[in-house]
């Protein structure tokens, strides 16, 4: 009896999907030189004191995890980075009801709204950041001056220098910028829905509202949690607006986690330190979304 | 459905709110460089008195803001091209051939989707460093593909994933290779998509901050998008008006893109 | 001989697909492929085709062994059930697209051969548009045509016409009908409607669960099924199947199941129902006839030895009436002439009789035993 011999399957295998193997390579190229590669490297330089250009590169162990975990900033940057997620949430709150609405049958001109509304997201986040440095300028700002007008505010709010207002601008900055997004992916996955089933909906009786708890947003789970799961990734990589707007501060009161490791790979060029912050993220992260992740894997399986 | 008018009011409430909040600073900011510098010190108005193209004037001539510009539009279009390479086939074999190790390859390209690539701004800095690629536009376009290939994988394989099987087979049927079938046949009919694709890769070149201040040093490749955080942090007193047309200036474009990637998207993908 | 299939099973991982899948095919015929969805049978006809590749077994096309083969060398042509057409392309391109691959072909021939294809087809005047701008017929006419050029040796049709509405169907099968007698090729025929199967097969092959069941003429599959399966998917309405414990009362054999009995003449077989204590008859409807007094197969216990049905329900189909009736348990289908079913009405109880002659015999099994 012939067996084939492990390499033998390992040949065919590849001449049998030449195509497709071939048709992989850029993208595998992709994958281990740009992703995979950096970032083993850079838990490598993370174990090293790793100053940019410099020239040695000391063995550190775990000095530049424990230095972040012990400077008194670590809380700080832990709760602005929570801030920030929190205005990830209120993005999607509004991602939702924005798509619910202008999915409504009776609105015409959907392109012309979902077009709009697009528009914060089609720009560079380091414009909406100088958008919003003026608007919010305390003295020649039009927000503050409306909302002294309207006697929401007494005074006008430094907000660069106090810690609370410094966070809460840069959340609303990043939340006018990303918003759309959520929005473009609930609302296509609301136009998927049949038309069938609003129609089965109302003869049986069902109101506004019951139609739109029951039926139409259990179907777009999926799609809210994969938006929700993505843009939260990717908000807690757009740094330029902090940047511009606070620089991470007042001190480091919105030194969000990525803003804290940019700070300490651009400013203070030290790449061991930034990485290991990294690292803190990447951890973070991972802790928010893997039940998010576990609820979308096991939706994909029942499917 | 039965709407209530009282509903329908609200809904519209809800449109008009979101779109006011969209357009609203858009708009002001639009005014604004229309404003005499005085007019901006005086406070918040709606009508530039007097009428000034002072700020655009500043703005266009200042600032080599076009050799920036340029440099933005050259490395966003690399970036754009090197993606293409990558997500076109690399998406086609995903969505619609099977393969040993198809399964592994499927997770490891969904996790970059939910990776906080801005870790990777380090080691790449420190990577393009060492093969000579800092200050290079080569090492802009290589950087943005980790922003720009997760979502284009997501975007096309689902797109490809859409179009009937038979087509291939009616190909390879009639005389096609498997390549040929995906070139002659699948490629041709999926150009609405894949132009929608690359318009979005060029918009995430061009709207990139992260890599491009830590990889790029010369005023000769600046992009447009750190000259002009450069500025706003300089420290010296800013010139809102000018900054305000230079804004346009730089969101402008990627805007129009964006409507018409989005008229693409319908094209291609509403054709399933 | 133009298509041999030879000992051809096909796996999906661990299921099995088709198995022991054996037939022949000529030049002059047309052989279906029929079965209910899950069969196998399309996937016997992709294995054919070179679109899977089967686990164990063999293909021959025109004398050529292809298994294996490509495709695109097997010189066949494979009409889908989406059509598949390109949708880019004029219908002119889609149908040359296959000379256009083939090296060697003037552009004056494959011309010819396009003109001569959409005379046939009454493509003419839809060359220059695309796919979109045809109507559904159109569209697999055009198909076809793509098919047709490239002069195969034979032709492949997956459910070709499933998507079609009912009058286009019918038509379209005879347009097949008469082209594959003009042209002389083999033509393989996938379909899960035995109507279908019935009006255009020289031969059919009715699967199920993977395995053929039956391989005959129409006639052989209608009047001489192999199976319960066999007698119960072929013919509307379906046949009627009666189960019951067999005993014998003198000469005659009895089929018994609760107050009715079924008597007949077990002359010719008595052998072959040895060892079966339960029977499965079946007859068809056109043979279970009602209010027939000079026939006496049925006796119900406890009445005047007489069987008579309560009816129902009657379906009127034009040239024949459908009548459900019920005995107990039992519920049987009738198929009478218009004039027969006049002055029965639902309700009604009828007598029933059998024509036994026309009756089937199967074991519990399925297996056919007479």
């Amino acid at each position: 009896m012939f067996v084939a011999k492990p390499m033998d399957r390992v040949s065919t295998a590849i001449r049998e999907n030449a195509l497709a193997y071939g048709l992989l390579v850029p993208l595998i190229a992709f994958l281990v030189l740009m992703m995979w590669y950096p970032f083993v490297k850079g838990i490598w330089i993370s174990f090293h004191h790793w100053p940019f250009m410099g020239q040695k590169h000391n063995w550190v162990g775990l000095d530049n995890y424990l230095w972040f975990l012990k400077s008194g900033n670590f809380g700080t940057s832990i709760v602005a980075t929570l801030v920030y997620i929190a205005g990830t949430f209120i993005q999607l709150a509004l991602a939702v009801i924005a798509a619910v609405a202008v999915d409504q049958k009776f609105v015409k001109g959907k392109t012309l709204w979902h077009g709009i509304y697009l528009l914060p997201y089609s720009m560079p986040p380091v414009v909406t950041g100088v958008i919003w440095l003026f608007l919010l300028d305390p003295d020649l700002g039009m927000a503050q001056h409306y909302l002294q007008q309207f006697s929401i505010l007494q005074e006008p709010v430094y907000w660069m220098v106090s810690t609370w207002p410094a966070r809460l601008v840069v959340t609303w900055c990043l939340s006018w910028t990303f918003w759309p997004f959520m929005f473009v992916i609930i609302y296509a996955a609301l136009q998927a829905i049949p038309r069938s089933h609003y129609e089965a909906a109302e003869i049986y009786g069902a109101s506004w509202w019951t139609t739109t708890t029951r039926v139409v947003l259990p179907q777009i789970k999926n799609s809210v949690l994969i938006a929700f799961i993505v843009r939260l990734s990717w908000n807690l990589s757009k740094i330029s607006q902090v940047l511009q707007m606070t620089q991470g501060g007042p001190g480091y009161d919105t030194s969000i986690l990525p803003v804290f490791m940019y700070r300490e790979a651009y400013f203070s060029n030290n790449f061991g330190r930034a990485y290991a912050i990294g690292i803190f993220l990447l951890i973070l992260v991972m802790i928010i979304i893997a039940p998010m992740v576990k609820m979308v894997h096991r939706a994909f399986k029942e499917s | 459905m039965h709407y209530s008018w009282r509903l329908k009011l609200l809904i519209y409430i809800v449109l008009v709110l979101t779109v006011l909040t969209v357009l609203i600073p858009l708009v002001y900011v639009g005014v604004t460089s229309l404003k005499s510098s005085s007019d901006i010190f005086r406070g918040s108005s709606w009508i530039p008195r007097p009428l000034s193209l002072r700020s655009w004037m500043e703005a266009l001539t200042s600032l080599n803001i076009h050799r920036n510009m340029l440099n933005s539009f050259l490395s966003g279009f690399g970036a754009m091209l090197l993606s293409l390479i990558i997500l076109v086939p690399g998406a086609y074999v995903f969505a619609r051939k099977s393969f040993p190790g198809k399964e592994f390859l499927f997770y490891m390209v969904t996790g970059t989707l939910l990776f906080p690539v801005i870790l990777l701004v380090v080691p790449i800095t420190e990577m393009m460093v060492q093969v000579k690629l800092f200050n290079t536009y080569a090492g802009l376009w290589l950087a943005f593909q980790t922003l720009i290939i997760p979502f284009g994988m997501w975007t096309l394989r689902g797109y490809f994933a859409g179009l009937p099987m038979d087509l291939e087979e009616a190909a390879m049927v009639y005389g096609c290779t498997e390549f040929q079938a995906f070139y002659k046949v699948i490629l041709p009919i999926s150009l609405p998509a894949i132009i929608a694709v690359s318009f979005i890769s060029f918009l995430v070149g061009w709207n990139d901050f992260e890599f491009s201040n830590m990889l790029v040093t010369t005023e000769s490749i600046k992009p447009a998008t750190v000259a002009l955080y450069t500025y706003t942090i300089s420290g010296e007193q800013i010139s809102w008006g000018p900054l305000m047309a230079m804004t346009i200036l730089i969101g402008l474009p990627p805007m129009i893109l964006y409507m018409l990637a989005q008229r693409f998207i319908q094209k291609g993908f509403g054709e399933r | 001989m133009a298509i041999i299939v030879e000992n051809l099973e096909h796996r999906y991982g661990s299921f099995v697909a088709c198995r022991d899948i054996n037939f022949q095919v000529e030049d002059t015929e047309i052989l279906v492929l029929l079965g209910p969805s899950g069969c196998g049978k399309t996937t016997v006809l992709r294995c054919i085709a070179g679109l899977e590749k089967p686990a164990m077994g063999a293909v021959h096309i025109s004398e050529r062994d292809v298994t294996a083969m490509l495709p695109r060398d097997r010189q066949i042509a494979f009409v889908f059930q989406n059509i598949a057409l390109f949708p880019h392309m004029t219908i002119r391109r889609n149908i040359s697209f296959g000379l256009d691959m083939t090296k060697g072909l003037s552009k004056e021939e494959i011309d010819r051969r396009i003109q001569g294809v959409s005379g046939v087809l009454q493509l003419k005047d839809h060359l220059d548009k695309k796919p979109s701008q045809l109507s559904g017929g159109q569209q697999q006419r055009a198909a076809l045509g793509r098919a047709m050029v490239m002069e195969p040796r034979a032709f492949l049709l997956d459910e070709p016409f499933a998507s079609l509405d009912a009058n286009l169907k019918v038509e379209m099968r005879t347009e097949i009908h008469k082209l594959q007698r003009n042209l002389k090729k083999a033509m393989v025929f996938v379909t899960h409607d035995q109507e279908e199967a019935m009006v255009l097969g020289d031969k059919i092959l009715l699967m199920k669960d993977g395995v053929i069941q039956q391989a005959g003429t129409p006639d052989e599959i209608y009047n001489d099924p192999a199976n319960v399966f066999v007698a119960t998917f072929i013919g509307q309405p379906n046949t009627n199947l009666i189960e019951g414990s067999l005993g014998f009362e003198g000469k005659r054999c009895l089929l018994q199941q609760g107050r009715f009995a079924l008597s007949f003449d077990a002359a010719g077989f008595k052998d072959e129902l040895r060892g079966h204590d339960r029977l499965v008859v079946g007859i068809r409807p056109e043979n279970v006839l009602i209010n027939a007094s000079d026939r006496q197969t049925c006796t119900l216990s406890g009445s005047t030895g007489v069987c008579k049905a309560k009816v129902h329900l009657l379906e009127p189909l034009g040239s024949r009436v459908v009548i459900y009736s019920a005995i107990d348990d039992f519920e049987f289908r009738s198929v009478v002439l218009p004039e027969h079913a006049r002055g029965i009405s639902e309700g009604q109880e009828v007598v029933i009789s059998f024509d036994i002659e026309r009756a089937w015999f199967f074991s519990t099994e399925g297996q056919r035993i007479h």
